[in-house]
């Protein structure tokens, strides 16, 4: 047994990252030596702008034994297919980010290089016709990726839409269970070992203290104890992405839910659509300086699918990242640990993935320097590779209708990501990197659905037979279609396999 | 020489420059391969034949099948090295899985968290790889998942002259061409930044689009233009290398062997029709003499003619303008961890991905991707095989030397991690497998001093019945093979 063993842990904050941070804790915690107490008030309201996900939160909820039926009912979710951007090109344009892959490989050579080859010989359609998971969602369809040796192309991925508040009450209550003491209550004061500079305690409303060994601090952007009493540092992203604020309005549902999240590029920013199974989320996201608060609100307002079920609510935000989100006996997790905008929808998993690096990396009392540094390095290596992505977006734009669109086609982009553009531009390479979360799927997605077309592929697939590598082209496009069509609709299979939330 | 085909020009007669041409010829058409063959093979590099598995996929991706370079090319199976003499007892460095995961955990943790209770089977005795190798076996990987040898890998221990010839047919089949000839003068551009020609002492001038320099440590072609050398000879003290092949006839093994002795090291690996003999020394702890008699002593014949003198470290920038360098005239690392033919199949398998367009022109940003994934593939074969010399347990004045030798930052921040909490972060260009650096550290003495907090939760019984059920398996199948 250690005798510098944790014993008591403080989560600061119930909103998602809080309750994830307590579930897993108290899963992976199970020993008994564990005190999990997590604080929260009623006064402050959470901010559910994560509503919807990539894959990897499968990984999450299955690690905790989640059944996935019961917790679509429980969050009024659906599936996610992957994100449909329009206008973010020339406006009127539309492509398809989709989770999956795109066709099959040929001895080594990825199918977008066929594709770019085939299309100097015929035209071709939008590559996303050749992801299941692409067609499907255009279709309305979902069904259960099918691992197939002999038709690669059929294999694909899939993510939700949840609404964030249910997911995090959901938590709450699988926490509890495992013996999570949650604390209501505000903190009036974070108390410092004086030496140590350590957090020792809070200091709770009504004379209460909270005493804890490790700390998370879940508070939200403000980073209750990670900046304001420990004064970790925020590294500012807002020159490379100048979003600065949003508003966002739930809306009655328009027809049947999609099962894909739709951005549209508007003047200053651009519009989310999250569909659940009850209602609609909506939101826009833009940049103070290019635009009015109370243009973004009109702008929203009139691009409701449907009617808005609540008063509009503004929100602003600095994209950037904490630069020490483990410091001390603290670590930072959600947006006390940084934020970039939901373009990508992986608020939630920079969370998750802050929780398994702590697991991974668990302290003792000592708090060794070791532990720190690597999740500190590791949570930088993450948040940058979503960072490079997300921008890919902003920097690609081929509009220039307003002053925000131009500086952004103009802005210098990270260097990281400068190389990555030329690798692509010139053969329609993607090389990956270490901790990226992004894999070729997705970058090719962007780059081809935003304008980019290399100059040339990549001479390695003149190797094949031009008729056999058209002739896979048109089967991989047929048996996708095939596939697609025995799928259910949306809504029919959440109903059919008790996703479906009884009203 | 033009048909309006673009042209590549590698250089080298050995084994590195045949696996270029036929690689590059096989993957990528409309280009016409020229080999330039000086006659001047790199001795030590045709004496390396011990290959990982990267050696697979690199006939994979050429369409080559295994069986039949094994049998055509008298190679053997290779699952690994046996270690002796660095720590108190002897370690099995393998290839594929040692143990098996459970809910998450990493199996070592498991075995770590055995060891801390006491008595454990050695690490090693519940890799796959590490069984077969006791035994001499060998048994194909299976693709089911139950089975012990799911978790299987291999290398081919490659019998050098004949797998080079076998290479260059292939590669004349794919229409490579060889011409013979030395070279006299190289002839560069203008501004110094890109070859012209390559002139050769019988007047002849050979123009390429691009030069491949495969030529071995000397890397003559890829020197004509501006280089600098990164030298590791503070962090690895060997520099001088004896060695011989003498014929034999015998049935080889699956495995290797490698010994540290007193000023370095000595390594033999057994082919059916010959066995190679290596010793490694530094030149400060050793005369040469010295090295001879050893060298006789342990091998029970004499070395091969003067001894090497090998500097090792690596070209910063193994591409510049129209030239690069593989294999080992990029990097040069002594021949303890079978990573000189490793290196040469991750450059080419690189090169092509990274291969100049049809308009023949690489761009500044391929050209930086190589070299930069290179160094970093470089830099992480160089910690593997400084491990044993930083972590060693002998007391002679080398080893104490080289135990207090420079690390990496990178080396130092895993060792430090590793010590503290059995962790290994992954990284871009990891050449050895996970398993392959848990197996070395475990079988150096490294015992983390704290584990996976999930692994120090579960019930030891449960962990104990997990050890227990993979011994059996392996037990069992072993059995299977007699």
């Amino acid at each position: 047994m250690n005798s510098n063993r944790i014993e008591r842990i403080v989560i600061v904050g119930g909103g998602t990252a809080g309750w994830m941070a307590a579930a897993a804790l108290s899963r992976f915690l199970a020993h008994g030596n564990t005190r999990i107490r997590l604080v929260e008030s009623e006064e402050i309201g959470t901010i559910g702008v994560g509503e919807a996900t990539i894959p990897p939160i499968r990984t999450f909820n299955a690690l905790l034994g989640i059944d996935e039926a019961d917790f679509l009912r429980a969050t009024r979710g659906t599936y996610k297919l992957g994100i449909e951007f329009v206008d973010w090109g020339q406006p009127g344009q539309r492509y398809f980010h989709p989770f999956g892959r795109y066709g099959r490989d040929i001895a080594g050579i990825d199918f977008h290089q066929l594709y770019l080859r085939e299309r100097q010989r015929r035209p071709l359609p939008q590559i996303e016709s050749f992801c299941v998971s692409a067609v499907a969602a255009r279709a309305g369809r979902f069904g259960r990726p099918q691992s197939d040796p002999v038709h690669p192309e059929h294999d694909f991925n899939y993510a939700y839409h949840f609404d964030a508040s249910l997911y995090a009450a959901y938590l709450r209550k699988y926490a509890e269970h495992l013996g999570v003491q949650r604390i209501e209550g505000k903190v009036e004061e974070v108390v410092l070992d004086p030496q140590s500079g350590f957090v020792q305690a809070l200091q709770l409303t009504g004379e209460r203290r909270v005493e804890g060994e490790l700390f998370i601090d879940c508070s939200g952007f403000r980073g209750l104890l990670i900046e304001q009493a420990l004064a970790s540092g925020y590294e500012n992203w807002q020159h490379w992405l100048p979003c600065d604020r949003a508003v966002a309005v739930p809306s009655a549902s328009a027809g049947l839910p999609e099962p894909y999240t739709r951005s549209t590029a508007r003047l200053a920013g651009w519009q989310w659509r999250i569909p659940l199974q009850h209602r609609i989320g909506n939101g826009l996201v833009y940049a103070s300086p290019f635009m009015q608060a109370a243009e973004a609100e009109r702008t929203l307002m009139d691009n409701l699918p449907a009617q808005a079920l609540a008063p509009p609510r503004h929100l602003n935000f600095v994209t950037g990242r904490r630069k020490l989100a483990w410091n001390r006996n603290v670590v930072a997790l959600g947006l006390s640990a940084g934020f970039i905008e939901p373009l990508e929808s992986t608020s939630i998993h920079l969370i998750q993935l802050g929780i398994a690096k702590l697991l991974a990396l668990f302290p003792d009392r000592r708090f060794e320097p070791l532990e720190r540094d690597e999740y500190n390095r590791a949570m930088q290596t993450a948040f940058e590779a979503v960072r490079d992505f997300v921008i890919l977006h902003y920097k690609l734009s081929a509009r220039s209708d307003s002053a925000f669109w131009s500086y952004c086609g103009n802005m210098s982009v990270p260097e990281s990501l400068e190389r990555k553009l030329a690798l692509f531009r010139g053969r329609g390479r993607n090389l990956r990197c270490e901790g990226e979360l992004f894999g070729l799927t997705s970058w090719v997605a962007v780059m081809l659905g935003q304008g980019v077309w290399p100059e040339d592929y990549d001479p390695s697939a003149d190797a094949l037979d031009e008729g056999k590598v058209g002739a896979l082209i048109d089967h991989v496009q047929g048996s996708i279609n095939q596939t697609v069509l025995t799928f259910p609709g949306h809504l029919d299979f959440l109903q059919r396999s008790g996703g479906a939330a009884t009203k | 020489m033009s048909d309006g085909r673009r042209l590549v020009l590698v250089v080298g007669s050995g084994t590195a420059a045949a696996m270029a041409a036929t690689a590059i010829a096989r993957s990528l058409p409309d280009i016409r391969v020229v080999r330039l063959d000086d006659g001047e093979e790199d001795a030590l590099d045709e004496l390396l034949g011990a290959s990982r598995p990267s050696v697979r996929a690199f006939h994979g991706a050429l369409g080559v099948d295994e069986a039949e370079v094994v049998e055509r090319t008298r190679a053997s199976y290779r699952l690994g090295t046996r270690v002796s003499g660095w720590s108190d007892i002897p370690y099995f460095r393998g290839h594929g899985m040692y143990g098996e995961s459970v809910s998450g955990v990493s199996f070592h943790h498991l075995w770590l968290r055995a060891h801390s209770r006491g008595t454990v089977a050695p690490f090693d005795s519940f890799s796959i790889s590490a069984s077969l190798a006791s035994q001499s076996r060998f048994a194909a990987p299976s693709s089911q998942r139950e089975s012990p040898l799911a978790g299987l890998d291999y290398g081919l221990q490659l019998n050098l002259p004949a797998y080079a010839q076998a290479l260059r047919s292939l590669g004349r089949a794919a229409g490579v061409e060889e011409i013979h000839g030395n070279i006299a003068a190289i002839l560069q551009s203008s501004d110094g930044g890109c070859i012209r020609a390559l002139k050769l002492a019988d007047g002849r001038e050979l123009a390429a689009d691009l030069y491949i320099d495969a030529s071995g440590h000397a890397a003559g072609v890829r020197r004509a233009l501006p280089w600098r050398w990164i030298d590791w000879n503070a962090s690895l003290p060997v520099d001088r290398l004896l060695f011989s092949r003498p014929a034999a006839n015998q049935i080889p093994p699956v495995s290797d062997d490698l010994v540290a002795l007193a000023a370095g090291w000595r390594y033999e690996a057994r082919l059916q029709d010959a066995t190679v003999h290596l010793l490694a020394y530094s030149s400060a702890h050793e005369t040469d003499d010295q090295a001879r008699a050893t060298f006789h002593h342990a091998a029970g014949t004499a070395p091969r003619d003067q001894p090497v003198v090998l500097r090792q470290g690596r070209l910063e920038d193994p591409w510049a303008g129209n030239c690069v360098a593989i294999g080992s005239a990029a990097v040069s690392l002594e021949p303890s961890a079978a990573s000189s033919l490793h290196a040469v199949c991750r450059h080419l398998d690189r090169l092509i991905a990274c291969w100049p367009g049809h308009d023949s022109r690489a761009t500044p940003a391929e050209i930086a991707y190589f070299n930069r994934r290179t160094a970093l593939g470089s830099d992480r074969l160089r910690d593997f095989v400084q491990l044993p010399y930083l972590l060693n347990q002998r007391p002679e004045a080398l080893w104490r030397a080289a135990a207090a030798g420079p690390v990496s930052a990178e080396l130092a921040r895993d060792l430090a991690l590793f010590r503290e909490r059995g962790r290994l972060s992954i990284h871009d260009e990891d050449g050895f497998e996970r398993d392959e650096w848990l197996a070395s550290l475990i079988g150096l003495g490294v015992i983390p001093r704290r584990i996976d907090p999930v692994a120090a939760e579960l019930p030891m019984s449960k962990i104990q019945q997990r050890l227990e059920a993979i011994s059996t398996g392996l037990r069992q199948l072993m059995e299977t093979l007699q």
